[in-house]
């Protein structure tokens, strides 16, 4: 009896199964936590929304659209219930579905994100993989340094400083603003996306050059050097592939990096993208709204992350061994 | 291991970030005090160029940037301080105790509620409780403190768990000591050492954090001199005159990059300490 | 040093003297070799013995130059291979020499084989080579690769990767990747550690008739004197990064020279009867960094005295086929 406790035991921490079961239960403290948020307004929201000098009658039309006129039990099972159906609420002052209003904003936040990572791949993949083999030199300390510099230096500083020397100085690019036609909307996303990618590139470069060093004193990386294997498919599948584990394990993080980052950014940028939504509903107070926002983006990041969970599981048959 | 002695045996990066940081504070104490010019007065004409007694200039306020830049150093530093602590003792204290507590499903369920409450976008869910607290450089604070225990919880945790299988600690159980005496005697200065590693690092991105939520309007409110906020206010004249702009922008990021040097210097020397 | 009869043909592999050492920081070097002589006959075959730490992963990445990714260099003595120095050769003479000439046989069965490639994969690499071929002629290479490691079901094994392999499986196809090119000298560090006792007899009996089939010479690593017996005619014993004692493997184990030999030789397992008393070697290995001064076993050894504490290693001393490190080894039959 008890084997067969430890073999369900075992099956719950390691299946594919679990892990869809436990990416289920954080999403559902996740949503719970999105409830209570609403609970840290002091005093009664729809008050404070409206002022003291609103009329009894808008206060308790207000309190209706917030829910607040049932018992919180009530409240909270009907919050739960709608969010797991897809309905994260109702901006209380667009009286839209807060999924929609962000759903009209996405494809700007989608192109940011989309040029990001591209951008991140091309100087992260080969930075890591050169600052691994040459750790021991002059380039690994170069190495450490710039990029100790490049992730603590706040975005919105790293920004404005691209903005002055790519827009103000070498009139390159637009200083801000959004062209959504598809060719040219890239012109306008390059600064965006490069200052992201400064920030986020070494994070990367760092996991990978980490992750290679421990490949490299592999014993099979040492045979293959032995038989001669060729230097570009010795770099791919030999340094690269076996590395990758830890990079795809960081998505989630990069996920919750990328839209933090892209709140600021598209402020900074002038791009109508969530991020800037995000700010609108905070300056208008509209208390719904965030919540679903919030709600939304911390989903976002739960289901990336078990993505990426799911996927270091399919590429690499060691983990299936355990 | 005294203080001198540990400074000696520091490797370069680790120096470097001390001294940076020495270097901020005393300027964030001294530049104020010394200065004739007040932080918020209006001493000049509007964006007026540097000059002896201006050495960064005036904003476009006719105020002393570089008293302006300083005092911000001030600010700032306190607020990060402020903001660092509190989840480090607060949220260590939390995992020390769950990770104590030996209960398999409780475990896994709390589990899941750290999870949950570390997958937020930091910014967004700062942003979030702000807008339900109320801004300035209280409501900050405490999205802070409620954005980032977690993190220290879960680190903490996860230490207790290892430590408690560990020799030493089994030794104590067989030698009869209390469960309190051991987590206060064994656990808990191990376990706050690796917290306070970590929080060396994390405090880099508070301090990102707190000008980043005062750039956006939600943090320190102006006039108070405070780098995000200045950087916001600056940030229209990028074109014309950048100089608002750049110093405060790089005193902060001398500031946060300071503090990285130094922690990572710090977490090689242990490393190689180790070795 | 041992000497080489000069009328004869150059040996294949000749180590003389070398010094290795871990670059710490800048200036700084930890030596981890110091000093290690041999000399290594074609189609020879010599056992390399110690503990871990003696310097022998060291002394076989030496010999198949990837010293440099260890962090260590050679900064004494020389290196000759068949005849030509071998000491400080670039990375591109390097690989002219690896897979060709010398082939290596790493540590474990469980990490010398890439995880995410099939056999098939990891094989065609060392045949590309040779053919330059199509995609069937690299296929019929290949299964004549795990043909002669005597791999049963070749075509099924070609298809999967190693993690469904057994230990003893995984190790032939090693060995199939070390040997597919022919080299002269095929080095095996710990070849057999991780498998079981069947298994292991199985593994040393293939590597032996393809040393025969293919005329290679053998530097087998390990730490087990009884793999060392039954596989090689020479033997040089290790200890703190010093070759301590060399000769023919069957007078080094009948009548050492070394005390260090002799405490391996009285701590096998192997050939115990029950109810004897097994000697275990007083004290710890010495670690890197922490050699003591003079012969740096004499903390450990029986016969030691104040002679034996001062100075540098002793120097390897040639009596006839054999050498050992030893200032008292005139008084190892008094002590036996």
């Amino acid at each position: 009896m008890q084997g067969i406790i430890k073999q369900v035991g075992s099956f719950f921490q390691h299946s594919l199964v679990s892990r869809v079961l436990q990416a289920v239960l954080v999403s559902f403290f996740l949503l719970t936590i999105v409830f209570f948020l609403l609970r840290l307004i002091p005093g009664d929201p729809a008050m404070v929304l409206l002022g003291e000098n609103a009329s009894m009658g808008q206060v308790e039309e207000y309190r209706k659209l917030l829910g607040l006129d049932r018992p919180p039990m009530e409240q909270y099972v009907d919050y739960m219930s709608n969010a797991f159906q897809g309905d994260l609420g109702v901006s209380i002052l667009r009286r839209q579905s807060v999924v929609k209003i962000i759903a009209s904003r996405l494809p700007v936040s989608l192109w940011l994100a989309g040029s990001t990572v591209a951008m991140v791949f091309v100087l992260a993949l080969p930075l890591g993989l050169l600052a691994a083999v040459y750790h021991r030199t002059w380039f690994g300390y170069f190495f450490r340094v710039t990029t100790s510099i490049a992730i603590s230096t706040p975005i919105y500083f790293t920004s404005l400083v691209i903005l002055l020397l790519l827009a103000v100085k070498l009139d390159l690019v637009p200083i801000a603003g959004y062209d959504p036609e598809f060719p040219k909307n890239l012109r306008t996303l390059f600064a965006p996306a490069l200052t992201n990618s400064i920030l986020l590139a070494p994070v990367l470069a760092r996991i990978l050059q980490a992750s290679v060093i421990d490949t490299m004193e592999e014993e099979f990386v040492e045979a293959a050097i032995v038989r001669g294997v060729k230097p570009l498919r010795f770099m791919w599948h030999y340094l690269l592939r076996p590395s990758l584990a830890p990079c795809i394990a960081a998505l989630g993080y990069f996920a919750a990096t990328v839209v933090s980052y892209g709140v600021l950014i598209e402020i900074i940028f002038n791009l109508p993208g969530v991020g800037m939504s995000l700010i609108e509903f905070v300056r208008a107070f509209d208390y719904t709204a965030v919540q679903g926002f919030v709600a939304l983006t911390g989903l976002l990041v739960v289901a990336t992350t078990l993505l990426a969970d799911l996927l270091n599981a399919w590429l690499d048959p060691r983990a299936n061994l355990k | 291991m005294s203080f001198a002695m540990s400074l000696k045996t520091l490797n370069r990066e680790a120096l470097v970030g001390i001294l940076i940081i020495v270097l901020v504070i005393l300027l964030g104490i001294i530049v104020p005090i010394a200065s004739p010019n007040d932080a918020s007065g209006f001493v000049a004409d509007p964006l007026a160029p540097p000059s002896m007694s201006l050495p960064f200039g005036a904003d476009h306020m006719g105020r002393d940037l570089f008293v302006r830049t300083f005092a911000a150093a001030r600010l700032d530093i306190v607020l990060a301080l402020l903001g660092a602590s509190v989840p480090i003792v607060v949220g260590t204290f939390i995992g020390v105790l769950t990770g104590a507590a030996e209960r398999k499903i409780a475990g896994a369920l709390w589990d899941a509620l750290i999870n949950a409450l570390t997958a937020f976008p930091e910014i967004v869910l700062v942003l979030a409780i702000i807008t339900m607290l109320g801004g300035g450089w209280d409501g900050l604070l405490y999205a802070i403190w409620i954005s980032r225990w977690a993190q220290y919880a879960r680190l903490a945790r996860a230490k207790t768990l290892k430590l408690h299988e560990s020799e030493f600690v089994q030794a104590a159980k067989v030698l009869g000591y209390s469960r309190i005496r051991i987590l206060a005697k064994h656990i808990m200065p191990n376990v706050y050492s690796e917290a306070i590693a970590y929080g060396l690092s994390d405090f880099v991105f508070i301090i990102v954090v707190i000008g980043g939520l005062s750039f956006l309007g939600m943090g320190v409110r102006p006039p108070t001199p405070e780098w995000g906020g200045m950087l916001a206010e600056g940030r229209i004249y990028l074109q014309t005159t950048p100089r608002l702009v750049l110093w405060p922008g790089a005193i902060l990021s001398l500031t946060a990059i300071g503090v990285a040097l130094f922690a990572q210097g710090l977490a090689r020397h242990r490393k190689e300490a180790v070795r | 040093m041992i000497n080489h009869d000069p009328g004869s043909s150059p040996p294949l592999l000749s180590v003389n003297k070398l010094r290795v050492s871990f670059r710490v920081g800048s200036g700084i070097n930890l030596p981890v070799i110091d000093t290690a002589d041999f000399i290594l006959e074609p189609q020879g075959s010599l056992g390399l013995v110690g503990e871990s730490g003696s310097g022998k992963t060291m002394l076989c990445r030496t010999l198949i130059g990837t010293l440099a990714r260890h962090g260590a260099v050679i900064n004494g003595g020389n290196i000759t291979f068949s005849g030509q120095p071998i000491t400080n050769l670039g990375e591109s003479e390097w690989r002219k020499l690896r897979g060709h000439q010398i082939g290596y046989i790493p540590q474990s069965s469980m990490a010398g084989l890439n995880p995410i490639l099939t056999i098939k994969s990891q094989l065609s690499e060392v045949v590309k080579h040779s053919t330059g071929g199509s995609e069937s002629e690299v296929r019929r290479e290949v299964l004549g690769l795990l043909e002669r490691v005597r791999i049963p079901r070749p075509t099924a094994v070609m298809r999967s990767r190693p993690h469904q392999l057994s230990g003893g499986m995984r190790q032939r196809v090693i060995i199939a990747a070390a040997i597919a090119q022919g080299p002269k000298l095929l080095i095996a560090d710990e070849p057999t550690t991780a498998l079981d006792v069947t298994v292991q007899s199985e593994i040393l009996a293939l590597i032996n008739e393809l040393r025969e089939e293919l005329g290679m010479a053998l530097l087998l690593v390990s730490h087990d004197l009884a793999v060392i017996e039954e596989m090689c005619s020479l033997m040089a014993v290790m200890y703190a990064g010093a070759t301590v004692e060399v000769g023919p493997t069957e007078n080094l184990i009948s009548s050492p020279n070394h005390p260090y030999t002799r405490a391996l030789n009285t701590s096998r397992t192997d050939k115990a009867r029950p109810g004897d008393l097994l000697e275990s070697i007083p004290g710890d290995a010495v670690s890197v960094g922490h050699w003591p001064n003079g012969c740096r076993f004499w903390p450990r050894c029986p016969i030691a005295d104040l002679d034996c504490q001062d100075g540098l290693q002793p120097d390897l001393l040639a009596i006839e086929q054999r050498a050992s490190a030893c200032i008292h080894s005139d008084r190892m039959e008094v002590t036996d």
